[in-house]
């Protein structure tokens, strides 16, 4: 008997990763439509899950029990919450109603004719060229709203369709609980099931893909909240209008890695035009502030939370987010690159586990 | 590769705690399993509440004849003890497999798996059917961050374990040398 001879023709090897990921691509573009209600609870208890576990964690390392260590977070968490609904969410309301009633009341049409204007008089032609009429402008403009109101619509319908708000508010602590207490039992009682021939290479997967998730996941919400948050201080500081919502924008798009930060120039740069006076400083003001937070984020934050660092090619970042935002508007815009990543290390770290342990 | 339990490592316990049974499970297996455990120097004079801390990192596997438990060339991961049954350990040499050692129950192997990240040195096989208990080094790992004084414990065991097994390797070593020095 020769122990050490692969088991697996290294022949089939390329193919098998081939079929693997068309076959994870159409399994997942087939099921997420029946499955999506589910998926929303499950990926939001994952989460918290993700973000508690160094906490639970860290009791548990100064002698805690875990069932004290979960139900402690889970207090201070219900607290957090409540400091953040009584003081946070009323502001940013209030913020986002007064901004949504400047963009309704903004003269869009008088901005286009003073370009239109502006384009005559320094550069003639270019306008004619462009050949955008005063009619169309307003048929594009309540075209684009009426597109980001369906989109955003998308996710609402999304939540709404998994459950209502208070089920959701009373599933996801419970389920976020017990993935706490008994998510490492069950794993050890899944992985048991596993033939003997894949039962190391399974644990030791489990193990890297449990660990690069949760990096993942943690890295992600410490650096949208660090960049959230140097946001909203430098807006306010320089007086510009409706800083916690720009926070929040910035904070929520640098999220999506690559494009995520070129994106948030876009609707910070539309509320600076129309709530800044003179428009022109606030627009100098906005790049000089984004910069700045995209410095101390690539120089401080980055370095530091280097786990982060799960290579997914811009590419296919860009095709992530438009599948996720087809598939569940703005919220999967957001999901969609973390769910890619982790199907990546799942693939690449199963296909690198195959070989090391001559599977394959 | 593996040796039974030496009364050097027995002794070298770091805290002297009484040792009460622990019902792990019920049925004969489980408590086949305990016992054998608890003769280990690795486990012995464990508190309760430490073996159930323990029995979470435990994982019990059932072999058939001549099934293979770890090739060498993989990445080590962890260490098994045999409860009840044989394993059969084969050296690599060029490109013949050779047997070096046949391990009974209450014999563990691989536990240099547990310290670092090196390949399997040999392959091991089971020799009819056995029932083996894996730890392993992510489980540990946890364990250590966890349960820093139980890790540290077993961590200062395992160090004796290997301490004791390097000893003997050097003794036979200088055995050998003074063998092929005299017939020189």
């Amino acid at each position: 008997m020769s122990l050490s001879t692969p088991i697996v023709n290294p022949m089939y090897r390329r193919l098998f990763l081939l079929i693997l990921f068309v076959i994870t691509a159409i399994t997942f573009i087939l099921i997420f439509p029946l499955i999506s209600d589910l998926l929303v609870v499950l990926v939001i208890s994952i989460v918290l899950t993700y973000v508690f576990k160094p906490c639970v964690a860290y009791l548990e390392h100064l002698g805690v029990r875990r069932v004290i260590s979960i139900t402690a977070i889970f207090v201070l968490g219900g607290v957090l919450i409540g400091i953040g609904v009584r003081f946070f969410v009323p502001t940013i309301i209030s913020e986002g109603v007064a901004l949504y009633d400047n963009i309704r009341e903004f003269d869009f049409i008088g901005i286009h004719r003073n370009f239109t204007f502006w384009l005559d008089n320094h550069l003639p032609g270019v306008s004619g060229l462009i050949a955008i009429e005063p009619d169309q402008a307003e048929i594009w403009i309540s075209r684009i709203g009426a597109g980001a109101t369906a989109f955003l619509q998308q996710s609402q319908k999304l939540i709404a369709g998994a459950m209502n708000v208070l089920a959701l508010a009373i599933v996801v602590p419970f389920m976020t609980f017990f993935l706490l207490k008994d998510g490492a039992a069950f794993t050890k009682k899944l992985i048991e099931t596993i033939p003997n021939r894949y039962f190391e290479m399974t644990l030791s997967l489990s193990y890297r893909i449990d660990r690069s998730f949760g990096n993942y996941i943690l890295s992600i919400l410490i650096e949208s909240a660090v960049i959230g948050i140097l946001t909203w201080i430098a807006f306010a500081i320089m007086g510009v209008k409706f800083a916690v919502v720009l926070g929040l924008i910035n904070g929520l798009l640098n999220s999506i890695p690559f494009f995520g930060p070129f994106i948030a120039y876009f609707p910070i740069a539309l509320v600076v035009l129309i709530t800044y006076d003179p428009p022109g400083l606030g627009l100098l003001w906005m790049l000089i502030i984004l910069t700045s937070v995209q410095v101390i984020d690539n120089v401080l934050a980055k370095p530091i939370l280097i786990s982060r660092s799960v290579n997914v090619h811009p590419a296919i970042v860009l095709l992530a987010v438009l599948i996720g935002g087809k598939l569940a508007g703005a919220i999967g815009m957001f999901i969609a690159v973390p769910v890619y990543a982790i199907i990546q290390v799942i693939i690449v770290d199963s296909y690198t586990h195959l070989k090391r342990y001559k599977i394959f | 590769m593996t040796e039974k339990h030496d009364d050097s490592i027995k002794n070298s316990t770091i805290t002297e705690v009484e040792w009460v049974p622990v019902s792990l499970t019920k049925d004969k297996r489980d408590s086949d399993m305990r016992r054998t455990l608890s003769s280990l120097p690795l486990f012995e004079n464990i508190s309760t509440r430490d073996w159930r801390e323990l029995a979470s990192l435990f994982h019990k596997r059932t072999f058939s004849d001549e099934e293979i438990i770890f090739r060498y060339g993989t990445p080590g991961l962890g260490m098994y003890i045999v409860i009840d049954g044989n394993v059969v350990i084969y050296s690599k040499e060029k490109t013949n497999d050779v047997e070096i050692a046949r391990l009974g129950p209450g014999s563990f192997f691989g536990e240099m798996s547990l310290i670092d990240e090196i390949d399997r040195s040999a392959t091991a096989v089971s020799s009819g059917n056995s029932n083996l208990i894996g730890i392993f080094r992510p489980q540990l790992k946890d364990l250590m961050y966890h349960r820093p004084r139980l890790g540290l414990i077993l961590m200062e065991r395992l160090a004796c374990i290997v301490v004791s097994r390097l000893r003997e390797a050097d003794k036979r070593l200088m055995e050998y040398r003074k063998k092929l020095n005299s017939e020189n």
